[in-house]
């Protein structure tokens, strides 16, 4: 049975291919069955003509069973099929312009959705490739300042013990090394430092050797180290034999015991060259301070974030309530590992691209939609017509959504390629900015989700909008369609209204693509030109960690900062030289509590929040930041002298009002003693940064009396700054060969660079030119159609009087009204979007409501223009001509 | 599918059809003049209905057609069934037969019961 089902089938099918050759045969069939009855009745007597007629009256309709013959033998849908798509192909390559411009918008608007959606996910949404890499997450310190603080060892060590919400929880830092081979000279590589159970939350084994035992995180173990892939097989060239080799880390010998899978290295760690244990030392378990480890757990199954988070809130609460000293408002936060140290900036960033692109296609599928509809209803009466010849509803529609899913399909095929291109561009961009800033290359995978969307709705656009007029046709009657000639169809008052509704939509949603574009680009501007307050130019800085035994004395901390600070003052072009712990070009200052002198002790959660900057003598000077009143720190601080600070103009102004602040007193903890005030001076701000600092107070405390073993030296020449680092390496070297020196090189090109906003810029400009380019489109291709059908109306109007200028008016009055709606509507959209953008980042002062009409006036030049064309064309109509064509 | 002539009941006439090749090949013609002489005139078949039905059985792989020259020395399309054809004819021809016996048994004795 299926054997003889299958047989037919092949039998209809090859049927369909041969159809010259079975047509040909069909026809000799008929005629010879015709002749043979035509001799019956000649045979019977009758006249050659009468014998033919009685042959045909007996027969039949020739060409009806024709047709039937046909259907019963070949495949009609099939052929159907193939004659709506010749038919659709036909018609698309007959107006190459539609076709072409229907193609790239569609093009344009899944390519650039796809693409940034795609980079989205990579950034924000994926997950960890770890087996059940959805189940990772980071437990982050929350504060009353942040909630994605680490955690202090001790708090980590009570949260290990008691939380049930997890099968593995482990700690981990991120830092930097020198690496040496014996006898080698050492170079600086980016690694992790990680408890013993790290391997075993991420579930990643070693490619190579084993992984670390459970104990080789306590203090006395051998150490031992883990290589990633790439660095194994860029340093070893993938050798084999590197396992038990030993190697100088911090100048310490470690055995290389694994070497990590590929898999292992993804976004979210930076660049990871090796892994070491994270030493538990006993003093971890009482450090309740130094909020240093990074976590990141496993999440036990049956267990839900929410499960997680509400654990550990119990948990904080009740650390809080044990040691108030250190814990008191302090808690956790569980979050998604993957994407959980992107900042809510970068996030809103994110959403504003993502929600961009998204704007770009729908106003890509309207423009398509505009499109399909215009050239439908052009082809009304031809429709009109085909219906009254007995075409079928379905024969009617069929090939217009052939033709539809045509456009629809290569569209998104070169959209995906578009998107393709745009993603992987965009992402070498950010690779070479964050190349400088030590971030790692990632991938852009296609997000087959959105292309999916994407195609989706340029299918609904091309489709829906392309029927419709067939539909609307096919519903008519047949002598009210054949009275439409093809100058007296008007379109009717819905159908222009729809179309209408088509370009004002259009022009709402670029305007809002464009003013957003252009308010975000001004205020970034704004944002890189303000006086910070400080000068950027001429600064050399680097940063310097200081780490192993050599150091573990606050008076080998002390005595290298003296030493390298007389070595680099010395070196030519150096004007003045500084250290400190912070510079306001990313994140400025710790912030932390403060206690007032004199003012009555809130509660600890009510205690005003200051950020604390370490800095030298001469830092002020350095950066050039006024000192208003008072002085700036000396350089020597005799033993036993009183602990001082220095505030900014802010804080000394918000705390003693109309006073002098010298000689004020304030300290960060109950605990410890009072520090004067002997200085104030000028507000700076962090350059570029377009979110609020989290707190306008600032204290500077001399490095000599909190001394901190992490800090950059800034140094101000006059000549390039550039120039200075091989000096800078070498007064380094010349007091401790081993220590690397890093981010180093001139301020203003590293803070720029690491600036995002540029990159920003081009993409939102992209997409504004695009968004542009497709409403004018839309505009120009609507009024054109609209001064084409009412070619015969504006005859009729000259003929009677109108001078062309009254007809010039009369088509640019429409593409006015439109622009005057939509621009209006687009604006008092992007004016919102601002507001949201302004909340999440303060930094950014968007331009205010006269630039957007300025902008809207514009945008009006521009639609004038589009419209220009169409209006004029109107206007040249010769009456005669107009009135005689028909 | 195409309605066939009052005067044939509906659905019968591509088992008619292979019923007049079960002697041997015919052309078109041919066959509509036998159904016509053995049914003694009383079923008489549109001759170009016959096409659609037999196009559709060749396609079915029951019949298959061969160019030849007729009777008249003209050319001519020669119908002859397959084997799945008879095996076709087989069953068409026995199903009909037990509906019409029943069709029958009902127009003789459903009248006479009280």
């Amino acid at each position: 049975m299926i054997f003889a089902r299958l047989g037919s089938f092949v039998r209809r099918f090859t049927r369909v291919f041969r159809r010259r050759s079975s047509e040909n045969s069909l026809s000799a069939e008929l005629a010879a069955h015709l002749d043979a009855l035509t001799d019956r009745h000649l045979a019977a007597g009758l006249s050659p003509a009468d014998a033919r007629n009685a042959a045909l009256c007996e027969f039949g309709g020739v060409e009806q069973i024709k047709e039937r013959c046909r259907d019963a033998r070949g495949l009609p849908w099939l052929e159907y099929a193939l004659r709506d798509f010749q038919f659709a192909l036909r018609a698309l390559v007959r107006s190459p312009g539609f076709t072409a411009i229907a193609i790239s918008t569609v093009a344009i608007g899944i390519g650039l959705s796809t693409a940034q959606f795609s980079l989205m996910n990579t950034i924000l949404l994926r997950t960890f490739p770890y087996p059940d890499g959805d189940k990772l997450v980071r437990v982050f310190g929350v504060s009353r300042t942040s909630d994605r603080l680490g955690l202090p060892p001790a708090n980590f060590l009570d949260l290990k013990s008691s939380a049930r919400s997890f099968t593995a929880i482990s700690a981990f830092s991120m830092g930097e090394a020198s690496f040496a081979e014996p006898g080698q000279p050492t170079d600086l590589v980016s690694g992790l430092s990680a408890s013993a159970d790290f391997l075993d939350a991420l579930q990643v084994r070693p490619t190579l050797g084993r992984a670390f035992r459970s104990d080789e995180d306590q203090p006395g173990r051998p150490n031992v180290i883990l290589l990633t892939d790439h660095f194994w097989r860029q340093r070893y060239g993938a050798d084999p034999g590197v396992l038990g080799r030993t190697v100088r880390l911090d100048r310490q010998p470690y055995t290389i015991i694994g070497v990590l899978p590929a898999s292992f290295e993804s976004i979210g760690w930076g660049t990871v060259e090796y892994i070491r244990p994270l030493t538990i030392w006993p003093n971890f378990a009482t450090d309740r301070k130094n909020a240093w480890f990074r976590c990141i757990a496993r999440l036990a199954p049956g267990r839900s974030l929410g499960a997680a988070q509400s654990e550990l809130t119990v948990i904080g609460r009740q650390l809080a309530a044990a040691y108030p000293q250190d814990n008191d408002g302090n808690g956790f936060r569980v979050a998604k590992a993957y994407g959980a140290d992107v900042d809510s900036a970068a996030q809103s960033v994110h959403l504003l691209l993502t929600g961009l692109a998204t704007l770009v296609l729908v106003v890509a599928c309207v423009n398509l939609s505009g499109l399909q509809f215009a050239r439908a209803l052009v082809r009304e009466r031809e429709f009109a017509i085909r219906v009254a010849l007995g075409a079928s509803r379905s024969r009617l529609l069929c090939p217009l959504i052939v033709e539809s899913l045509l456009v629809a399909f290569a569209g998104s095929g070169l959209g995906l390629l578009v998107g393709h291109v745009a993603a992987t561009m965009i992402a070498r961009h950010f690779q070479s900015i964050e190349a400088s800033a030590n971030h790692q290359v990632f991938l852009v995978p296609i997000d087959w989700h959105v292309a999916g969307f994407g195609i989706a709705a340029a299918i609904i656009a091309a489709v829906a909008f392309g029927l419709a007029p067939a539909w609307l046709a096919a519903r008519r009657s047949t002598s009210a369609a054949l009275k439409l000639t093809a100058q007296t169809i008007t379109t009717s008052r819905t159908q222009h209204r729809i179309r209408g509704l088509l370009v004002l939509g259009q022009l709402a949603l670029a305007t809002v693509v464009m003013s957003t574009a252009a308010g975000v680009t001004v205020a970034s501007h704004r944002l890189l030109a303000r006086d910070p307050g400080w000068n950027l130019d001429g600064l050399y800085t680097c940063w310097l960690g200081l780490s192993g035994d050599r150091y573990s004395s606050e008076h080998a901390v002390l005595d290298f900062q003296r030493d390298l600070l007389e070595r680099v003052r010395s070196l030519p072009g150096v004007e003045v030289a500084a250290l400190g712990s912070a510079l306001p070009n990313v994140y400025f200052g710790d912030p932390i509590s403060a206690e007032i002198e004199g003012r009555p002790v809130a509660p600890r959660d009510k205690q005003p929040i200051v950020s604390s900057i370490l800095v030298s003598a001469d830092y002020f000077a350095t950066l050039q930041i006024p000192v208003l009143r008072g002085a700036g720190f000396p350089r020597e601080f005799p033993s036993g002298s009183p602990l001082v600070v220095i505030v900014n103009e802010t804080m000394a102004q918000t705390f003693w009002p109309n006073e002098n602040p010298i000689g004020k007193r304030l300290r960060f903890s109950a605990t410890e003693p009072w520090r004067q005030v002997i200085g104030v001076v000028r507000d700076v701000r962090v350059f570029g940064s377009p979110v609020a600092p989290p707190s306008a107070f600032y204290v500077y405390r001399p490095l000599a009396q909190s001394p901190s073993s992490y800090f950059t030296c800034i140094l101000r020449t006059s000549a390039a700054p550039g120039l200075l680092a091989p000096d800078v390496r070498r007064a380094v070297s010349a007091i401790d060969p081993d220590l690397p020196v890093r981010r180093a090189g001139s301020l203003r090109q590293i803070a720029t660079e690491s600036n995002s906003f540029p990159l920003l810029n081009k993409c939102l400009g992209l997409m504004a030119v695009i968004s542009t380019g497709l409403a004018m489109l839309g505009v120009y291709a609507m009024l054109s159609q609209l001064a084409a059908q009412r070619t015969r109306e504006f005859g009729v109007r000259i003929a009677l009087g109108a001078r062309p200028a009254d007809i010039y008016n009369l088509v640019l009055r429409q593409g006015t009204i439109l622009l005057a709606i939509g621009g209006t509507l687009g604006v008092g959209c992007s004016l919102a979007v601002s507001r949201l953008l302004h909340s999440v980042m303060a930094e950014l002062e968007f331009p205010g409501l006269m630039f957007s009409l300025g902008f809207l006036a514009g945008l009006g030049l521009v639609t004038w223009l589009a419209a220009c064309v169409p209006a004029r064309r109107a206007a040249r109509v010769d009456p005669v001509s107009a009135l005689r064509a028909e | 599918m195409a309605k066939e002539k009052s005067d044939l009941i509906y659905g019968t006439l591509e088992m008619l059809v292979l019923k007049a090749l079960q002697a041997g090949p015919r052309h078109g013609l041919g066959i509509a003049d036998r159904i016509h002489l053995v049914s003694q005139d009383v079923l008489r078949v549109e001759q170009g209905s016959l096409y659609p039905a037999l196009y559709r059985l060749e396609s079915d792989g029951l019949v298959k057609a061969e160019w030849g020259v007729s009777e008249n020395n003209r050319k001519a399309r020669y119908y002859e069934l397959t084997a799945a054809g008879r095996v076709r004819l087989t069953a068409e021809q026995a199903h009909w037969e037990r509906i019409a016996g029943a069709v029958n048994l009902v127009m003789k004795r459903a009248g006479n019961i009280p």
